[in-house]
């Protein structure tokens, strides 16, 4: 176990007209994390359409039981010059999509659609679209797993029930 | 008037032999049309009586557990089926659940929320992949639940509705006095 410090900062070059000069931070107790990972959507396993992030029951925890456990999911789209189309053989993504879904089967206990690669995707629309270079960092719901997939930047074009581009992404979850 | 707005995230960790989380990542962000940072009481500035159907929400919409966005307060209005601005449009949403000492139950007349919960919703039909029929987007489980004092950081999907809401369990519809922080960049 180790405690995690997160400060995130915002700072402006025009504070007279956006005040937007400010730090926030907050220290988490990291339990069972497997610190910060790099992955390839293409080759990482589990990643046959799109990659799971976070597991509903990563940390004992399901729909049916109560969530008391804050958790932090941190992820960038890392890819970048020296890993672009030129170099691999697979054609690369610009954007990664973030999604979240239930894992139980009874749809009586998971009422959220997954996402499906039939031509139709019923599902969940992305909860974040990150560029290439961009990071997000969120308190995520335990309740639900979270799923990142490469498209273009609307993600109609996306991977979702093929297999997906060269994209290194970076991500840890923190519990 | 545009300005550049560069957002720095630093992980630092007191244990970095069993854990390499000593980083910081970086990223720069054209700053248009932004109303700044504002900060708020959720329920006592934005909802007085609970209302429903605040700032054009559908109180047919339906939220986590059935909870409508009537309930909510919209962070961001979605464009909707403008599948074009998924592609121009940058934005960017900073939320951070300020309650704490000083904003707590003992001092106030109401219950305070400890726990800020943000879903999606559409802000009207979508049209799905095919190009065919539109949906409706029936909204979904919380994606974030931030805690008192944390804060989420999510370059958001122009397409969808951000929507926040303090309940005091599953069923609650009125909102709890909470201080929240926000601002969308652009």
């Amino acid at each position: 176990m180790a405690t995690v410090n997160t400060t995130f900062t915002f700072s402006s070059t025009d504070i007279s007209s956006d005040a937007l000069s400010f730090s926030v931070s907050e220290t988490l107790a990291l339990t069972g994390s497997g610190g910060i990972q790099r992955a390839n959507l293409t080759s990482a396993t589990g990643s046959a359409s799109a990659f799971e992030l976070y597991n509903s029951e990563s940390f004992g925890d399901n729909l049916e039981s109560g969530v008391t456990s804050p958790t932090y999911l941190y992820l960038k789209n890392i890819t970048g010059s020296g890993f672009s189309a030129s170099a691999a053989s697979v054609s690369t993504s610009s954007h990664i999509h973030l999604y979240v879904s239930g894992t139980v089967a009874d749809a009586a206990n998971n009422p959220i659609p997954k996402l499906e690669g039939t031509g139709v995707y019923p599902g969940v629309f992305p909860i974040a679209s990150i560029r290439q270079g961009g990071f997000t960092y969120v308190p995520i719901n335990p309740r639900l797993s979270y799923y990142v997939w490469a498209a273009d930047a609307t993600g109609s074009e996306g991977q979702i029930g093929g297999h997906p581009t060269e994209t290194i992404i970076e991500f840890g979850v923190f519990n | 008037m545009g300005s550049k707005v560069n957002t720095t995230f630093t992980f630092s960790s007191t244990d970095a032999t069993s854990d390499a989380l000593s980083f910081s990542v970086n990223e720069t962000l054209a700053l248009t049309g932004s109303g700044g940072i504002t900060r708020f009481n959720l329920r006592t500035e934005k909802y007085p009586q609970g209302a429903r159907n605040q700032n054009g929400a559908n109180a047919e919409q339906n939220g986590p557990d059935g909870f409508g966005t009537g309930s909510g307060y919209k962070l961001y209005h979605g464009s909707g089926s403008e599948r074009s601005q998924a592609i121009d449009s940058r934005a960017y949403l900073y939320v951070k659940n300020i309650t704490g000492s000083g904003f707590s139950a003992s001092a106030a007349a109401q219950p305070t929320a400890s726990v800020l919960h943000i879903f999606i919703t559409s802000s009207g039909q979508i049209n799905d992949f095919t190009g065919g029929a539109t949906v409706e987007s029936p909204g979904c489980y919380d994606i974030a639940r931030i805690p008192q004092g944390s804060f989420m950081y999510l370059p958001i999907n122009p397409r969808v509705s951000y929507v926040c809401y303090t309940p005091t369990g599953s069923e609650c519809n009125e909102n709890m006095n909470t201080l929240i922080e926000y601002g969308i960049f652009r």
